[in-house]
């Protein structure tokens, strides 16, 4: 499921733009679980972040997929083609 | 994947047992977690296994906040079909040690077989027998405890609970002596 660097599946453009709220994030790292290709856990002031490192590293599934999957609801994810906000419902 | 539900199991007033269908090719490391869809909208809640890798998973529940979590796990019935993604996680012992948890973040050391475990729990209602475990219930006489322990500078520490716990509880053990590079930890919700 997860891209993994030289493989064929990585996306050269994602239709979903994500969003990480650093106010929320408790660096739980289930995004990074699911999409490590996007995100990855940084040090910000003594704690651990998630970080967005590539916009387009994973799959638009794989990105919502880490979305629902972070349990303080601190990323959230837009339809570039619509402009709307599709995670968080 | 999709897991089917054996049963379900009250083990003290608010900690549950989901008992599952390991489906074939899962494979996971005892410490790792899941991510279990909670609602049909897509939202998910994060669940430590906590049984040693097997047939089965166990999932362990406390379900104290009443959220969508907790009500999906309460809802469910023996023959029931979960969905979920993992394993996920890198909360896995690599040395011996003493293992500290707060709450379900006991869950992980039940998985590894893992002593002693130094279980802080609010209430006494919600303890359930733990083999090699010692609980407290205030965060006075575990300070207490930990502060008394003479090796514990020279140990690995596992450190597992909400992130309020894994904070305040490094901080201590720094001060303690700890080696940073001993500190293992894994914060949830």
């Amino acid at each position: 499921m997860k891209y993994t660097p030289g493989s064929e599946k990585k996306p050269k453009k994602t239709r979903y733009q994500i969003k990480v709220l650093a106010g929320k994030c408790i660096g739980a790292a289930s995004c990074a679980a699911v999409a490590a290709m996007t995100f990855r856990l940084s040090n910000l002031n003594d704690k651990q972040l998630a970080e967005i490192i590539d916009q387009d590293g994973n799959v638009d599934e794989e990105k919502l997929l880490a979305a629902q999957s972070c349990p303080t609801s601190a990323i959230e994810v837009y339809d570039t083609k619509t402009g709307k906000k599709i995670w968080p419902k | 994947m999709q897991a089917k539900v054996i049963s379900l199991t009250r083990l003290s007033e608010n900690y549950w047992r989901l008992h599952l269908v390991r489906p074939a090719g899962f494979n996971f490391l005892a410490g790792q977690y899941v991510s279990l869809l909670v609602h049909p909208d897509g939202h998910r809640r994060t669940y430590s296994l906590s049984n040693p890798p097997s047939r089965y998973l166990e999932l362990l529940a406390d379900i104290t906040p009443m959220g969508l979590g907790s009500k999906f796990i309460l809802s469910l019935k023996p023959g029931d079909t979960v969905d979920f993604i993992g394993p996920m996680g890198k909360f896995v012992k690599t040395s011996d040690g003493l293992f500290l948890a707060g709450g379900s973040g006991i869950a992980p050391y039940l998985s590894m077989q893992a002593g002693p475990i130094i279980w802080s729990l609010r209430r006494r209602s919600d303890a359930f027998p733990v083999k090699n475990s010692r609980i407290f219930y205030t965060r006075h006489q575990l300070i207490n405890y930990l502060s008394s322990l003479s090796q514990v500078s020279k140990s690995h520490v596992y450190l597992c609970g909400s992130p309020s716990y894994v904070t305040s509880l490094s901080k201590l053990l720094l001060s303690l002596g700890v080696d940073p590079a001993c500190l293992h930890t894994e914060k949830f919700v």
